[in-house]
């Protein structure tokens, strides 16, 4: 905690690699597993790595103007900033990031500053599946922060703070600290919003790839393509390790961290193999409908 | 005081010389008639000279040499001087604007004139009960002489009908005042009452037949029918003579017998007029007929005059003072707003026509600075006094549905529309503008007379007038100087206010000077802007000003009186500036007893009852548009002028703010407000109306095609949150409210000063019409970002300050599923603004709009000023913080505080400042990541994008803009269905029915009326019996 | 008080005076022709006019003409109360002038292509 300005930015970049190269691993590993729940080899697991390096190199051959040049930046910094806020690793110095310059309140919102610059990015590329890539995506993203909210509530109304610390330490102490054991309700709520917000199935109309080819980033190649890759991964990490935090008691290392992330990502992957997509209607009802009230439930559980 | 002998010898002998005159010349005749009514007018005017201010005593003129009870006895006090003065003056008027129709016709029109206002002015002077039939004949007969006199066929139907009423009535008088000398012995007024012989049941019964008489002459109803035909039918100068000089003289006779009267009598007076006032206003409510809806009105305003005169004597509301500043005030008020409107009915629509009936009509339906404002106020006080609630209910209602539909009449008048063929086309606005004149004059002398004396509660109106003096001049000379007018009122005005009102200063007054200042956006004069918005931002100074309850009512109207007029100054105004008024006169009706009950909403006020206090709050938040009561609110902020949307959004919405804190203040004085505080039911309740607000709000303004509904549905969100932070009633709670009310005011106003160049620019305000304006607007694109990013509460911008202090103290109170309403309340926000943004700069821009320019100087200046505070307050949050948290100081324990750049709260901390500084950072990193991999990139044309193999060609087709959130509303549109429209629609539409239900009564037969008027005049005479 | 007790109570100049405003009310309500409105008008008028009368009319009493032959002391209790006649006086000036107003205007109404009967005239309504 006594750590100079200069050794924070330091370590903040150590933590920033390690994430970054977790975060493409995993990715590529969830391809990998993917494959072969469909009978398929797939592609190698380093594959993410050799995307990124190509799409980097390539030259770009289409602009769009200046808010699509930004959208990527947008994108990258959203991903960055939302992880800079959490602290990573529990009691560590060195994963603890800027998780001083705020709460809970400020990674939930921060989560929006990526998909909100890369939504104006995307939109001056002046694709019409862009848009309605976009537009489908925010319409089922107010739905699944309902239960996610409700989670969050009921998290904060339990521990009575909203410090992602102070939640990791109240939940110290085994299994049966944890939210998950504590309050599973909450977990339920937020693992459903998770789906919700992992894209994955059923919950992939976003960017369907099959009806609008990739949704928002339609337009995007190259090195700006490479930026949406690599924050991919990083965000990835970070709302996995958001999760871990607040609902599987946080991690004291660096090992714990990459087995829960892992697992709760794994949940993704599951799901995602097992069901069909859903139009975005469906989403949204389905959002508001039982994991809501599941939601409100652990919000009555917490208060009384 | 001259005798008023010479008076009537002077009118009779001019009349019956006419004739003869008449052969030198007509012009001649007119002179004579002019002179003579100007010889009544200056008498009557020194009379009421010597009464106030000569020192001079209310004096008896006998006639003949002899007194009472041998001779006819005239009276001249301070009533009837005043009405002589008044009918005088209305005879006058009509007569000089009747000028060239008295010219054209038999001489027989300008005798029977003055004949009419001769016997008028008897009736008001004579204590003769006889007498008093007389010249009530004489008044009559004259009076079916001029209708006729132009020989209009309308006029002689409608005149036949007129006589066949007078007729019974003046048989009912005969009767009546035959057996009042049967049973006194006096035919003198004074006399006869204090005789003991009307005491019993025969006595009361005689004055009964008396009364009924000049009831009937008083048109109640529905023994009306027949006064509403001559108004409809009768020239206009007539209608006018009948509404305004017989009304007032038939209106001091019925003052004058009250000493003849019993409780039951009085009883029967206020109950008649009562339902007059009701059922007049009610059938006018349906009426398209300009001077037919006058004539309805008229009846509706008698009614009331007489129903306050009874009242005041039935429950002691305050004397003859009071009855000399209600009754005679309102009377006032209608006899020269009345002959005002009925004269301009014939003037096509101008400028001059729409500036005098808007001024006419707004001093009809008693709105400041006028006459009626001051008298209705009055009149309630006294009501509230007495406890009377449900003939308060019947005054208010009836009022509210007056004044929509005489302001509709007004709002088609100032769209150009006439509705009948003009009567008289060379008719000049000379006496319109005398009584506008006139009535401003008694206004300002009012409000003086009932304390108002501080001169900057006067100031939006003096800026007003100055400003529309100076209304031919360009906007360029004229936007300095308002905003002089304002920046002079700001020095003036906050020094000596407290922490809340200088903050809320900022924002009110401050905002409007960034408003006027962006009007200057067009070239040329924009006539009547200037003086409305200049009205309006002083006018929300003066609410900050207001010091008592009459004071911050009389200043809460004059600001829904000005920000009426600018939304119907907006093209497509008329139906939003009318709904907006109906619900802005409704909550402040609301207020109105709030205050009068003892609600206390300034500083060092005494606080009032609970109930009080909830009236007070039920009226701030229609004017706030809480879900519910929010329908005005889409229609005026979408469709006034561009930068008057701004203002009304940005500024003006945050007067509510202001009040509805001031009356929180108030409350957690009082004992019982605490308590009901304390049970928190009230407040949960508030909180829960201001989150459906601003879910409701966030919901609407989603699917939208309308830039600036769009961004009124929003702006009704945002002020559902901060009634919501107002509701947790704690100190995070208010330091939250007014964070996000000055947030609002900072992203509202670039948000809509940017879309205001837009719309100016494009010329349209459907989104889906516009695109990729991005590259001919940059600064406006970079404005709005900045605002919808503040708006949404994205960090680093300040807007998620508010949203950290709402869920913080949300949760901090317990109020948890409230916050998570919020959270899905602001998450809908992002919808509708991403929309906004993608819709007008993003996309494939549109062909026609090649060539548009980036917004005018006017409009990117306050942004860029607005832009750099928004800057400021999100760096450095305290900036605003500290101010905030001063004002709120420390109520009921400290929640937040601030250790350096870090706020905590009980649950968590936030800093601005670090967390800005990090996304600065990582932002950067990323554009230098960016920079450094960006090789050989080409700028590509128009849909060069990847479409399938296929190559789009219009804009049309490829900006995907229009309905935009079409899933969403599959899955919840079920929300969103207007429900509250169609309420207030069908309750709208069942006022207007059962207006048009009564309306049938009048048949427009004769003899259907005399009917009306028979049987009126049993079921009173059976009521009196019961009572 | 048997029927005839109340028979005599009656003064006969004001029944007779209100039997005559009844059937002028009655004219008035139901006669639909404008002439005969007016006609109604003077039936009625009279009877008030004759309800005024027995206000003043007191049996057995001389008409109130003071001159030599009357005592002026005295006077008051013989004579009838003079005020209801003048009354009368203007009440009858007042109704002819009202009738032939009424006259005129039904006039003027025929005169201009309507009709004799009142139904005619609706044209402005509700």
């Amino acid at each position: 905690m006594d750590a100079t300005l200069l050794q924070r930015v330091g370590y903040a970049f150590v933590s920033l690699f390690v994430i970054t190269n977790y975060g493409l691993l995993l990715i590529g590993s969830m391809a990998r597993i993917s494959a072969k729940v469909q009978g398929r080899v797939g592609q190698p697991v380093y594959q993410p790595y050799i995307d990124i390096i190509k799409s980097s190199a390539k030259r770009n051959s289409i602009g769009h103007g200046v808010m699509f040049y930004l959208g990527p930046v947008f994108r990258l910094a959203g991903g960055v900033g939302t992880y800079m806020f959490i602290p990573a690793v529990f009691g560590s110095a060195l994963f603890m990031n800027f998780s001083d310059s705020g709460d809970l309140l400020l990674v939930m919102y921060f989560i929006f500053f990526g998909q909100l610059g890369m939504a104006l990015g995307a939109s001056e590329g002046g694709h019409p599946y862009s848009a309605i890539g976009v537009s489908r995506g925010l319409a089922q993203m107010t739905a699944f922060e309902v239960p996610f909210a409700l989670s969050v509530i009921a998290v904060a109304v339990q521990y009575g703070t909203l410090d992602i610390t102070a939640i990791v330490a109240a939940q110290q102490g085994g299994f049966m600290h944890w939210t998950l054991a504590t309050n599973p309700l909450a977990v339920v709520a937020a693992l459903i919003a998770f789906l919700g917000m992992s894209m994955h199935n059923p919950f992939s109309v976003v960017i369907a790839p099959q009806e609008i080819p990739i949704g928002p980033p339609t337009e995007y190649q190259s090195n700006l393509l490479g930026m949406l890759q690599t924050n991919r991964a990083i965000f990835n990490g970070a709302k996995l390790v958001l999760y871990m935090n607040l609902f599987f008691g946080g991690a004291t290392n660096i090992v714990v961290m990459v087995i829960k992330t892992f697992l709760i990502y794994f949940i993704n992957v599951f799901v995602g193999q097992a069901f069909p997509r859903l139009r975005v209607d469906q989403s949204i009802r389905f959002f508001l409908g039982v994991p809501t009230l599941i939601g409100i439930a652990s919000v009555l559980i917490a208060a009384f | 005081m001259v005798n008023p002998l010479y008076l009537f010898a002077a009118s009779l002998g001019v009349a019956f010389l006419l004739p003869l005159v008449d052969k030198l010349g007509r012009k001649l005749s007119l002179a004579l008639a002019y002179l003579t009514l100007a010889a009544w007018l200056a008498a009557g005017l020194s009379y009421l000279w010597a009464l106030s201010f000569g020192g001079a005593q209310a004096t008896l003129f006998g006639t003949a040499g002899f007194e009472a009870p041998l001779a006819i006895m005239l009276r001249v006090g301070l009533a009837e001087a005043a009405g002589l003065s008044a009918l005088s003056l209305v005879g006058l008027l009509a007569a000089i604007s009747m000028r060239n129709k008295l010219r054209d016709s038999p001489i027989g029109g300008l005798m029977t004139l003055l004949m009419a206002l001769m016997g008028m002015s008897g009736i008001v002077l004579t204590r003769d009960l006889f007498n008093l039939f007389v010249f009530l004949e004489i008044s009559s007969i004259a009076s079916y002489g001029l209708i006729a006199y132009d020989d209009r066929k309308a006029a002689l139907r409608a005149g036949f009908k007129y006589m066949i009423a007078g007729g019974i009535a003046s048989a009912l008088y005969l009767i009546g005042v035959v057996y009042i000398y049967r049973f006194t012995g006096q035919l003198n007024l004074d006399l006869a009452a204090s005789s003991p012989g009307l005491a019993g049941a025969a006595g009361s019964a005689a004055v009964f037949f008396l009364l009924a008489a000049l009831l009937v002459e008083l048109k109640p109803f529905p023994a009306n029918g027949w006064a509403i035909d001559v108004y409809h039918a009768a020239d206009p100068g007539v209608a006018g003579i009948l509404s305004g000089a017989s009304a007032t003289a038939l209106m001091l006779a019925l003052w004058k017998i009250l000493p003849l009267l019993g409780p039951a009598h009085l009883s029967l007076v206020a109950g008649s007029g009562l339902l007059s006032f009701v059922a007049g206003n009610l059938a006018g409510a349906r009426q398209g007929n300009a001077r037919r809806m006058l004539g309805y009105s008229s009846v509706a305003q008698l009614g009331l005059v007489m129903a306050v005169i009874a009242l005041n004597e039935l429950y002691g509301l305050g004397g003859e003072g009071f009855v000399y500043l209600t009754a005679g005030g309102l009377l006032l008020n209608h006899l020269l707003a009345k002959t005002g409107l009925f004269l301009i009915t014939e003037k096509a629509p101008s400028g001059g026509t729409t500036a005098l009936g808007g001024l006419l009509a707004l001093a009809l339906v008693g709105l400041p600075p006028f006459p009626g404002f001051w008298a209705k106020w009055s009149l309630v006080q006294a009501l509230v006094a007495k406890g009377q609630w449900a003939i308060i209910a019947l005054i208010l209602a009836a009022s509210l549905v007056e004044a929509f539909y005489v302001l509709r009449w007004f709002g088609s008048l100032a769209k150009g529309k006439a509705d009948e063929s003009q009567l008289e086309p060379r008719a000049s606005l000379f006496a319109p503008a005398l009584l506008a004149l006139a009535l401003t004059g008694f206004g300002v002398l009012s409000g003086w007379n009932a304390g108002l004396r501080e001169p900057l509660l006067w100031a939006p109106f003096a800026l007003a007038v100055l400003l529309y003096i100076l209304d031919r001049l360009s906007v360029f000379v004229k936007a300095p100087l308002a905003i002089a007018a304002v920046a002079a009122f700001g020095y003036l005005a906050t020094p000596g206010l407290d922490g809340l009102r200088q903050f809320f200063a900022l924002m009110l007054l401050g905002g409007g000077a960034l408003f006027l200042l962006s009007a200057m956006r067009k070239a040329g004069p924009r006539r009547g802007l200037m003086p409305l918005l200049g009205a309006a931002t002083l006018s929300l100074g003066a609410v900050l000003l207001a010091d008592s309850a009459l004071s911050f009512f009389f200043a809460w109207e004059a600001m829904t009186l000005f920000s009426y007029l600018l939304v119907l100054r907006g093209k497509e105004g008329e139906k939003p500036a009318l709904s907006y008024l109906s619900f802005g006169l409704g909550g402040a009706f609301l207020l109105m007893l709030g205050l009068l009950g003892g609600a206390g909403l300034w500083p060092g006020a005494p606080a009032g009852p609970a109930w009080a206090l909830a009236l007070a709050a039920a009226g701030i938040l229609v004017k706030l548009g809480a879900l519910g009561v929010h329908v005005w609110l889409p229609g005026a902020y979408a469709e006034a002028d561009d930068e008057v949307s701004g203002f009304l959004s940005a500024s003006m919405s945050k007067a509510g703010i202001f009040a509805l804190i001031a009356l929180m203040a108030a409350l957690s004085l009082v004992p019982a407000g605490r308590e009901a505080l304390n049970q928190g039911w009230a407040l949960r309740g508030l909180g829960w109306l201001g989150l459906a607000t601003a879910l409701f709000g966030a919901l609407y303004a989603i699917y939208q095609e309308d830039i600036k509904k769009t961004l009124a549905w929003s702006s009704m969100g945002q002020l559902g949150y901060v009634v919501l932070a107002l509701a947790i009633n704690d100190q995070a709670g208010w330091t939250t409210a007014l964070y996000l009310a000055l947030n609002h005011f900072l992203y509202k106003g670039m948000l809509f000063l940017a879309i205001a160049g837009v719309v100016q620019r494009v010329g349209t305000r459907n989104m889906y019409e516009m695109g990729g304006l991005i590259k001919k607007m940059p600064f406006s694109f970079l404005s709005v970002l900045m605002a919808i990013i503040a708006l949404s509460g994205v960090p680093p911008l300040s807007g998620f300050g508010g949203k950290w202090l709402l869920y913080s103290s949300l949760i901090n109170k317990g109020w948890y599923l409230e916050a998570a309403v919020a959270f899905f309340a602001s998450a809908v926000a992002f919808l509708y603004l991403y929309r906004l943004i993608h819709s007008i700069f993003l996309g494939q821009p549109k062909p026609s709009q090649a060539l548009v320019k980036e917004a005018p100087l006017a409009l990117t200046l306050p942004q860029g000023f607005l832009m750099a505070i928004l800057l400021a307050v999100s760096a450095f949050p305290r900036l605003m913080l500290d101010p905030i948290m001063a004002i709120v100081g420390n109520r009921s324990g400290t929640i937040l505080a601030f250790e350096g750049g870090r706020l905590s709260s009980p649950l968590g901390y936030w800093n601005g400042t670090l967390s800005m500084v990090v996304t600065a950072a990582v932002f950067g990193l990323c554009f230098v990541w960016m920079m450094v991999n960006l090789h050989n990139t080409q700028s590509v044309k128009q849909f060069n994008i990847v479409y399938a193999a296929e190559r789009p060609h219009t804009p049309a087709t490829t900006h995907y803009a229009f309905a935009f959130f079409e899933p969403y509303r599959k899955a919840l549109g079920f929300l969103t269905r207007e429900r509250a429209e169609r309420f207030w629609e069908s309750a709208g539409g069942g006022v207007s029915a059962l207006g048009g239900a009564l309306r049938r009564l009048y048949t427009g037969n004769g003899q259907t009326y005399a009917l009306h008027i028979v049987l009126y005049v049993a079921i009173l005479y059976l009521i009196m019996g019961v009572l | 008080m048997n029927a005839l007790e109340f028979l005599a109570g009656i003064n006969p100049v004001a029944a007779s005076g209100a039997a005559l405003v009844l059937v002028g009310l009655w004219g008035v309500l139901a006669r639909p022709n404008l002439f005969k409105i007016a006609i109604a008008f003077t039936v009625l008028e009279t009877g008030v006019n004759l309800v005024i009368l027995s206000v003043g009319y007191i049996r057995g009493r001389t008409a109130p003409i003071l001159d030599a032959a009357s005592d002026a002391a005295t006077a008051s209790a013989r004579m009838t109360d003079p005020v209801p006649q003048a009354l009368v006086l203007t009440a009858i000036v007042i109704g002819l002038a009202v009738t032939a107003l009424m006259l005129s205007y039904a006039l003027r109404l025929k005169a201009a292509g309507g009709g004799s009967s009142i139904e005619a005239y609706g044209e402005e309504k509700w």
